[in-house]
């Protein structure tokens, strides 16, 4: 009885294959979901309208001499939509928890919270909010509508005030916030502040500087880049802006255009995070060290550190950059970890000497938002408005 | 399995873990091409394959984060698929039903290339057909053994038996169809041409 080859396979058709992927992505997506999605998560933005009330009770509480009426008012989700919360202060504070960003409100601001799509947008009509927003990543986008400003947050602190008319504020303290006004664009970094009147500006008090390693090269010092950026930034032209520097946090002589040249040579003095020791000189037989080491570990902890210390193998001593990427998706896929921030910046350093493009300025944005204070932050901001 | 292969899956089972669709798009085209052709050849037909191939994929994502990257991403992915047909052959009310193998307006013919792939057909239904009187443990060993060409040892992996039990499963279906056979002369041409050739010969 021999068998084997004389069972022709008729071939699924191309419609049913499709058909079958479609159900198989959408099912995946949906089991991945359910198991990410805690009970927890999904009552966060639900009970917002119940934490705000919290926080007016406090609010009240804090402020006894405050007016006796209700200063505090939420509208429920029910009244406006399972995914709007309005909260409306007459004399107090109040702190609204959405679960993926905090909104402090001062007194006298009117706002309203929507998700659209899984995004957040808060609509500011009169006020004053400061907001904590947790990294979005590759979720839908976090924006503050005032008038017809919109701060498109990546993942800061930073606080927006609005007049009700034209006047809108933003300051930043974390991060890296983009205001958008009609045609005009400015990025805003943290201790800088931007008006829809004056533009960019820094912050009189900036953040206190960080234990952010700034690279010690007069060069770079000397050549930073002009920002491109200040022509949005002074939508009206108001000023100094030139000369100002979105990156407040390392203040540098904008007078000289760097050059890329400058720019590698930054990069690579940036240090590469340390790799585990495979004990061996042979870059092949470390590879093949790490690729043990990642097999026989439940621990994704571990596998990412080992996984990490290949894409350096692969990217220094063996050039192998395409490679060395590839590896890193998976170290950079979750967040969190000294090796985590590590491979933002192995991944900056492969795609930045080879090119100041848009994947470059992408994972430089990228490391700017989850390292802010990292020791390549500052080449990183650099690279950004080069 | 080079290192760069295996690399390659861990990374790829990374991105499917965070739920990305172009990641599990990916490994649902890298693999179901073997997947499919192992399932048809256990069923002998495509016509419950949608959703079979389906249920199969989506075992593979729902207990993705279970593999342990011991054995190697493919095997693994057959293991699933095999318990995936495990299930749907002890759980359906009814047979499996082969595909139709003759073309009713095909003009018979009885010599030459046309009659041997009629033969052909008909010996592959009524190979399945025999199948159906298996168990569905012995169904599993017998088609991935004798048919999908695997080696015992692999078979007894992917139905999670030993290499002994898988063999003894094998050996009493390969009895069976043999039954079937004598009872059944297209299907004793089919799976003997040789035989069939030297007995015709020699009346």
């Amino acid at each position: 009885m021999k068998l084997q080859g004389r069972i022709p396979v008729e071939p699924l058709d191309d419609d049913r294959l499709v058909r079958i992927e479609r159900n198989i992505v959408a099912g995946a997506a949906e089991r991945a979901e359910l198991a990410h999605r805690s009970p927890r998560r999904l009552f966060a933005f639900s009970a917002a309208a119940l934490a705000a009330v919290a926080a007016g009770v406090v609010g009240y509480a804090l402020h006894p001499g405050a007016a006796p009426t209700t200063a505090l008012t939420v509208s429920p989700p029910a009244a406006l939509g399972a995914q709007t919360v309005a909260v409306s202060t007459d004399s107090q504070h109040s702190t609204l928890d959405i679960g993926d960003a905090t909104i402090t409100s001062d007194p006298a601001t009117h706002f309203e919270v929507v998700r659209p799509d899984g995004g957040v947008t808060v609509e500011l009509a009169l006020g004053k909010v400061e907001l904590s927003v947790k990294k979005r990543h590759d979720r839908p986008r976090f924006e503050v509508h005032a008038g017809d400003t919109h701060v498109v947050v990546v993942g800061t602190k930073f606080s927006v005030e609005y007049d009700g008319k034209n006047h809108v504020d933003v300051r930043v303290t974390e991060g890296i916030v983009r205001v958008e006004r009609a045609s005009d664009v400015a990025k805003v970094a943290a201790g800088n502040e931007w008006t829809s009147t004056g533009g960019l500006i820094a912050l009189a008090t900036p953040p206190t500087p960080t234990d952010a390693i700034t690279i010690d090269d007069p060069k770079l010092r000397d050549h930073h880049a002009t920002a491109p950026e200040t022509q949005h930034i002074e939508p009206h032209g108001t000023g100094d802006g030139a000369t100002t520097s979105v990156a407040a946090k390392h203040p540098v002589d904008p007078t000289h255009a760097m050059t890329y040249g400058d720019l590698k040579a930054a990069i690579r003095q940036v240090p590469v995070h340390v790799v585990i020791d495979a004990g061996t000189t042979d870059p092949q037989a470390a590879i093949s060290f790490y690729v043990g080491n990642v097999a026989h570990s439940d621990d994704y902890g571990v596998k990412r550190k080992n996984l990490y210390s290949m894409a350096v193998v692969q990217h220094l001593k063996l050039g192998r950059d395409a490679e060395a990427d590839h590896t890193l998706d998976s170290v950079v896929e979750r967040r969190g970890g000294d090796e985590y921030a590590a491979g933002v910046w192995l991944r900056l350093r492969i795609r930045c000497l080879a090119a100041i493009d848009d994947r470059c300025r992408q994972v430089a944005r990228q490391y700017l938002d989850d390292a802010p204070n990292g020791p390549g932050a500052s080449v990183a901001q650099r690279i950004i408005l080069e | 399995m080079t290192a760069a292969a295996y690399v390659d899956d861990v990374l790829l089972v990374d991105r499917c873990l965070t739920g990305e669709p172009a990641a599990t798009r990916e490994l649902f085209r890298r693999h179901r091409g073997r997947v499919h052709a192992s399932l048809y050849r256990v069923l002998g037909t495509n016509r419950d394959m949608d959703d079979l191939l389906q249920e199969a994929f989506l075992q593979v994502f729902q207990s993705l984060r279970g593999w342990r990257a011991e054995a190697s991403l493919a095997t693994w992915i057959d293991r699933v698929a095999v318990r995936a047909a495990y299930r749907y052959l002890s759980q359906r009310g009814r047979r499996v039903q082969t595909d139709s193998l003759t073309d009713e307006d095909a003009p018979s013919e009885t010599e030459g290339p046309g009659a041997n792939r009629q033969l052909a057909r008909d010996g592959v239904k009524r190979l399945y057909a025999a199948l159906e009187e298996l168990s569905p443990a012995a169904r599993l060993a017998f088609t991935l053994h004798e048919i999908d060409g695997r080696p015992l040892s692999e078979v007894a992996e992917l139905v999670g038996s030993s290499v002994t039990a898988t063999k003894l499963r094998v050996w009493r279906a390969r009895k069976k169809i043999e039954l079937s056979a004598a009872a059944d002369p297209v299907l004793g041409e089919f799976l003997d041409p040789a035989a069939a050739h030297s007995t015709q010969e020699a009346t």
